[in-house]
């Protein structure tokens, strides 16, 4: 007798993401400082050097997730635990696809909270960069017409993120299938992956161009800007489907090679 | 029933079973025997489908081990839990995997056991670890219960409480029990069956009473013997 | 309770309750453990228990009632007769040892004997 899929899936989601804790802590906790931060200098020149720890942390929360991929994976065979995974009637589709989760989980959480604080601090010198954007451009810009494109630069952000786990796992997966050497073979796996990847990415992207004919160079900054917006789109597809691959790939590893 | 029929397994070069052939019982308690490196955890891990065979096929009452995992409770030697849960995250975390979790067993187990359940996995001594993780194994009504080597290292008052928990637990026509274990004189009067196994080959299975009453000897003696006319 | 390993467990299981009930242990219709709780208590298979407790039905040492236990259900010449058995099985056994050392019948009666009369002493000593 068997628990449905989602009570299955719910617990290895939540255990991944109680394994992901302290990462989401050490983010969120260093945002919420960079806000209290931002409020008790409020109207200095302090405040405004506050931009550089933002950035910083914005780095440091879309680059956690990946690290964190080594962890998820990795430490289920450095700490026996792949003997409780591997014995549960969950298949390989439930196993990473519950890591996957939290790790993105990781990101959305980690980066949103960068971007709420990264909007804090960037709030009272809106009207400035709305008249210096102005006068750039020429045009009478609304800051709602950049919201597109920041969407979909953060959309393409996330099926990065997807791509570089799926490649992590698979790697990982990869270097599990011999007894020695794991570190070298995850390493070299990893790249090579990567190198497959980009190469396929290159055929299609170029076939992409040929048939729509995309000129990111635009006539003016509006249509420049959709412009961007689909190469980004464009973009996000083909990485989401790379990425998409490389996971099933994964999944068939795990399910039909992985021995203990 | 479990069958063997023809089943090797190498590591490398190492070879871990050569062309077994096993019946495990429905209903029996089968003690699997031998000294390290006979091939007691390869076996197991065949059944519970952490490895696959090179040659030959494992059936669970005529199932592939991929499809029945749902149906076996699995201890294995070493330590399998997350040391940062508690035990009762750690029973959360299985039961929602198992239809057949039972948690009025799991309480009184606990009891029985002289477990708290808030107490977390890495801080709790090596036999308490062995309690969870039999706790975690027979709270579940599980058709195959495998256990591999559960008394190894482990206190003797703790053996005793692991050895009543299985005779309480154990439901006889319809639950399969085995376990492996080099230590054979502690679970002697406990198994229907005995399956030996040398260097990845079966050297004697049969009926434990049928086996003393043939031979007037105790399984180790017995097990002796037989490794004694091997070599 | 210890079970000699190298003999059938299923065996020492009924002749533990013949001893029972030839000394008087276990009379008409009391109640004995259920096969779980023997299982438990002895820390053995309870199949074997099982197997044990069937044969003593057989040989109409106890009965089963559905729901209520398992009870001492045995006829007097019944008792008398593995009463016999079990004597005769004990005497034999330290025949045939004896016999196995060299002595002969004459010396084995004579011991026989002899340790009658200390058994006897020692009873007579302990009244005094």
């Amino acid at each position: 007798m068997q628990t449905s899929s989602w009570r299955r899936f719910s617990a290895l989601y939540s255990k991944e993401l109680r394994e992901l804790r302290p990462e989401i802590v050490i983010v969120v906790a260093a945002a919420v400082l960079i806000c209290v931060t931002m409020f008790v200098k409020s109207g200095t020149s302090e405040r405004d050097l506050l931009v550089l720890p933002i950035v910083l942390l914005m780095g440091l929360a879309g680059f956690l997730p990946f690290v964190a991929t080594f962890k998820l994976l990795g430490r289920e065979w450095s700490s026996n635990t792949i003997y409780l995974i591997m014995s549960l009637p969950a298949s390989g589709e439930l196993i990473l696809g519950a890591k996957l989760a939290a790790l993105i989980s990781q990101y959305l959480l980690g980066t949103l909270v960068v971007i709420a604080s990264a909007v804090v601090w960037l709030y009272p010198h809106l009207p400035e960069l709305v008249r210096s954007l102005n006068s750039m451009t020429g045009i009478d810009m609304q800051l709602a017409q950049f919201i597109p494109g920041i969407a979909i630069a953060y959309l393409l952000s996330l099926t990065w993120l997807f791509y570089l786990i799926s490649a992590s796992f698979l790697s990982q997966l990869i270097s599990k299938l011999f007894t020695r050497f794991n570190g070298a073979i995850t390493l070299i796996a990893f790249v090579i992956i990567l190198m497959l990847g980009s190469w396929l990415m290159e055929i299609s992207r170029s076939f992409i161009n040929t048939s729509s004919s995309i000129n990111i160079v635009g006539t003016d900054v509006v249509s420049g800007l959709q412009q961007a917006i689909l190469f980004m789109g464009i973009n996000s597809a083909i990485y989401f489907i790379a990425a998409g691959l490389i996971m099933m790939i994964s999944i068939l590893v795990y399910n039909y090679r992985i021995e203990l | 029933m479990i069958e063997f029929k023809g089943v090797s397994k190498n590591f490398g070069r190492t070879r871990a079973l050569d062309a077994v052939d096993i019946t495990f019982a429905t209903g029996k308690i089968t003690g699997l025997f031998g000294p390290n490196g006979a091939g007691k955890s390869t076996s197991l891990k065949l059944i519970t489908g952490l490895n696959r065979p090179d040659r030959g096929e494992v059936l669970l009452d005529g199932r592939n081990p991929m499809d029945s995992k749902v149906d076996i409770a699995y201890l294995p030697e070493i330590d399998h839990l997350y040391p940062w849960m508690t035990i009762r995250q750690a029973a959360s975390f299985v039961s929602d995997f198992y239809g057949d979790w039972d948690g009025e067993r799991y309480k009184d187990l606990l009891g029985f056991l002289g477990l708290d359940d808030e107490m977390k996995i890495g801080k709790i001594s090596k036999g308490q670890r062995a309690k969870t993780k039999l706790l975690l194994c027979t709270t579940r009504r599980s058709r195959y219960l495998l256990l591999d080597e559960p008394l190894s290292g482990i206190d003797i008052l703790t053996r005793e409480q692991i050895i009543q928990t299985l005779i309480r637990d154990f439901r006889e026509g319809e639950q399969s029990i085995i376990i492996s274990t080099h230590e054979i004189s502690e679970i002697e009067g406990l198994v229907d069956e005995v399956v030996f196994l040398d260097r990845g080959r079966v050297r004697l299975q049969g009926d434990a009473e049928q086996l003393r009453e043939e031979r007037g000897m105790s399984l180790v003696e017995i097990m002796k013997e037989a490794f004694r006319d091997a070599n | 309770m210890d079970f000699d390993l190298a003999r059938p467990i299923y065996q020492q299981i009924i002749d533990e309750y013949k001893k029972k009930l030839i000394r008087g242990e276990l009379r008409q219709g009391d109640k004995i453990l259920s096969q779980r709780e023997y299982a438990e208590k002895a820390r053995t298979n309870p199949n074997t228990v099982q197997r044990a407790y069937r044969e003593m039905e057989n040989m109409k040492l106890v009965e089963t009632v559905r729901g209520q236990g398992t009870f001492v259900c045995i006829a007097p010449e019944q008792l008398e007769l593995i009463r016999n058995e079990m004597a005769g099985s004990v005497i034999e056994l330290c025949v045939s040892e004896m016999k196995a050392l060299g002595f002969t019948e004459q010396e084995i009666r004579v011991r026989l004997e002899q340790v009658l009369v200390n058994a006897k002493e020692v009873i007579t000593d302990d009244r005094v």
